[in-house]
């Protein structure tokens, strides 16, 4: 349903019942008129055309059926009396020029009169008995008092007397009977009783209720003409800028409701934006990670499928198997491995907004997961490795896998770039004496490996991960695992330093406090 | 030693090699392929249940729930999801330790070994270890019946080493903690009195393993 159809139908609908109230009230306040309009009529004829007087003179044949339509023998029903048979029939038909213009029709069509006396009790033997009801009310001290009434030609099978009193035709069934006390010393003609089929006008208008709901509904309709086409306009720019990905703005001005929808919807479009730009970079760097990491894999793979193909040949011909070339192939399988470990960790670092789990992470326990993990690996290059802890546990607030990884990835390097028959140790203290409360740790890992010079740990802790240079496998390529332990650290404010150990190798030393 | 040990593993090549290696250190692996059939066992018939978190059936949490409500039992969780939520988890419901997946058999054995390890005995202020024994009130040693004569520091540094056997103990513990800062300091000098104190033990002295990097171990002896 379109806005103006929606508007137009609740007018409509507040409208109907508003219509039909002033109908109601203007066809009551033009009844009330029209019969305050018959009373003075009646009345008007009873003084000025000496009606009562003519009662007085005979109230026995005083009365009858009028009928201002018909004129003819009907009328002769009103003679009433010697003196003036012609005055009283004519004090009961109003002559045209004796009244004023707008009276000139009659407001009763078709018409009788009867006079009685104090008791209600007509003189003339053809009178009707007076009303109940208006007698009621006018013995209340009413002066004139009004009621609808059956139309007598309705009731006429109930009426034998085929006489005068048989009231004219009228057009409606619609009867009016009026009682009225007369101001008169005349015993006889006290109250009168005239009835009639009431003339109403005719409402002539009756579209006025309407003018103003129609009015109401034009100018809404009109009113609402610039807004319904500004919603339009919105709507389109809407559905451009949707097509554009959001890049062109929606340009409907003016400081009303619709301008702030645009706003609204600018604010809206800004942000769709950011997002989808935030999401094309980030899948753009997790293409190029997955590119990168499948090449690091492959490469230690290609190894390793290289490895496994000459044992089959040599365990196919019975030659005997070279204990290195197993030990490379366990090797190169454990650093596949590694890779994926971080791929998760590194998944989990990139997304900036991570929020750093606050568990208790046992340190104790993570050190010997750590170190054992890494044992199978040094025993079969030969590598002692080892590890001391207190005997209280350490623990600190953060998240158990990206500590652990961290540490992990320290000691891996220290497996996989020491020299054979080489040595790792991994030392984990709790900060200040014991018993006192702990307030940080230290743990290093110490090797007597090759080491890195100066130089080279300074530039280190620059590279980044995405860098293919920091990807190389070499000694000094630590890179990605590195990185990761690097950027742990920082996410539990951890320090890590890389220092030349006192054998000569590498010792990296994580703490905090 | 024929520990019994409850593998619950989904993974048939996984699970083969596992209770291949267990069977071959000796001990008397029962494996399941799924959890709802773990969830049928009583777990204290068991002295340690190897337990993988992705499993048919119940879910590895279930399982461990179930343990935890039927027993002490030592339990060690397998996850091939290295998320820290699942860790935590596992040793929130009682989980002893976890690992992640790929592991080294060898790992798995150390692992469930160490947890196997009975704990020192001490009664009443004595640590045995092995023949060793030490009256920490008395400060008496004794190897088997006879009595070794020991110095302060070398009595203290025996105990020590003794109260944590098989766990590596760093110089720079046992200078802070054993030797007396006043009159005597540094790593030189504890060498020196571990030196001694191996002669003075004999035999069981070379079961005090310099450990590289780190420090000094008593190695644990089977009885």
């Amino acid at each position: 349903m379109t806005l103006r159809l929606r508007l137009a139908l609740t007018l409509l609908i507040a409208a109907i019942p508003l219509y039909f109230a002033v109908s109601w009230f203007r066809a009551d306040i033009e009844r009330r008129r029209v019969e305050a309009r018959i009373e003075g009529w009646v009345v008007d004829q009873m003084t000025l055309w000496g009606g009562i007087a003519a009662c007085a003179d005979g109230p026995e044949s005083w009365g009858g059926n009028l009928s201002p339509e018909r004129r003819g023998p009907r009328r002769e029903t009103l003679r009433t009396g010697r003196r003036s048979p012609r005055r009283g029939a004519a004090a009961l038909f109003p002559d045209s020029e004796l009244l004023p213009r707008s009276q000139k029709r009659p407001p009763l069509a078709a018409s009788l009169i009867w006079a009685y006396d104090k008791t209600f009790v007509s003189r003339n033997s053809r009178a009707p008995a007076f009303p109940d009801e208006l007698r009621r009310r006018l013995e209340q001290g009413i002066d004139v008092a009004s009621q609808s009434g059956e139309h007598p030609r309705a009731a006429r099978t109930t009426e034998s007397n085929d006489g005068p009193s048989k009231p004219p035709a009228t057009s409606t069934n619609e009867w009016l009977e009026f009682g009225m006390r007369l101001h008169t010393r005349e015993e006889a003609c006290a109250y009168v009783l005239f009835a009639g089929a009431p003339r109403w006008p005719k409402d002539q208008l009756w579209w006025m209720p309407l003018v103003a709901p129609a009015a109401m509904l034009v100018i809404v309709l009109l009113a609402a003409g610039p807004m319904v086409g500004r919603i339009r306009q919105l709507t389109g720019q809407v559905g451009e800028s949707a097509a554009t990905h959001y890049e062109t703005q929606v340009t409907v001005g003016g400081r009303d409701e619709i301008a702030g929808l645009a706003h609204a919807f600018n604010r809206a479009g800004t942000q769709v934006r950011a997002h989808l730009e935030d999401v094309e970079a980030r899948e753009r760097t997790l293409r190029d990670f997955i590119a990168n990491t499948t090449h690091d894999v492959m490469i230690p793979l290609t190894v390793l499928q290289g490895h496994l193909s000459d044992l089959r040949k040599k365990a196919g011909t019975g030659e005997s198997v070279n204990v290195r070339t197993i030990a490379s192939s366990l090797n190169e399988a454990h650093y596949i491995g590694s890779i994926l470990q971080n791929l998760s960790a590194a998944a989990k670092l990139e997304n900036t907004d991570l929020q750093i789990r606050q568990d208790r992470v046992d340190l104790n326990a993570l050190v010997e997961r750590s170190v054992e993990r890494h044992r199978p690996l040094a025993s079969a290059r030969g590598i002692g490795i080892d590890y001391s802890v207190p005997e209280q546990v350490v623990e600190v607030l953060g998240d158990v896998t990206l500590i652990e990884q961290a540490v992990s990835n320290v000691i891996h390097n220290a497996v996989r770039y020491n020299k054979e028959q080489g040595n790792i140790a991994v030392l984990l203290e709790a900060n200040g004496r014991p018993g006192a409360a702990q307030s940080g740790f230290r743990l290093k890992v110490i090797d007597d490996g090759p080491g890195i010079d100066a130089a080279e740990r300074e530039r280190l802790f620059e590279r980044r991960f995405r860098g293919s240079a920091a990807r190389t496998r070499e000694p000094g390529g630590l890179g990605l695992g590195l990185y990761i332990a690097r950027d742990v650290c920082e996410r539990h404010n951890f320090g890590l330093s890389l220092n030349e150990s006192e054998f000569g190798g590498l010792e990296v030393e994580f703490s905090s406090g | 030693m024929h520990y019994r040990i409850l593998i619950v593993e989904d993974d048939e090549e996984l699970g083969k090699q596992i209770v291949g290696h267990f069977r071959e250190a000796g001990f008397d692996p029962t494996w399941f392929k799924n959890g709802d059939a773990a969830l049928m066992v009583r777990p204290q018939d068991f002295d340690l249940i190897v337990l993988d978190l992705m499993l048919p059936g119940a879910y590895g949490m279930d399982v461990l729930k179930h343990v935890r409500q039927e027993a002490d039992v030592p339990v060690l969780v397998l996850s091939a999801r290295n998320e820290t939520t699942d860790k935590v988890r596992a040793l929130e419901l009682g989980a002893d330790d976890y690992m992640t997946k790929p592991f080294w058999p060898e790992e798995l054995l150390a692992r469930v070994q160490a947890r196997l390890r009975r704990p020192v005995l001490t009664r009443s202020g004595v640590i045995e270890v092995g023949s060793l024994a030490i009256d920490t009130v008395g400060r008496q040693v004794s190897i088997g019946d006879e009595t070794v004569e020991l110095t302060r520091v070398e009595f203290d540094l025996l105990t020590a080493l003794a109260k944590r056997p098989g766990a590596a103990i760093s110089r720079t513990w046992l200078v802070d903690n054993v030797l007396d800062p006043e009159r005597e300091g540094g790593t030189r000098t504890l060498d020196v009195h571990i030196s001694r104190l191996r002669k003075k033990l004999g035999d069981v002295g070379r079961t005090i393993a310099t450990v590289w990097g780190v420090g000094y171990r008593l190695e644990p002896q089977s009885t």
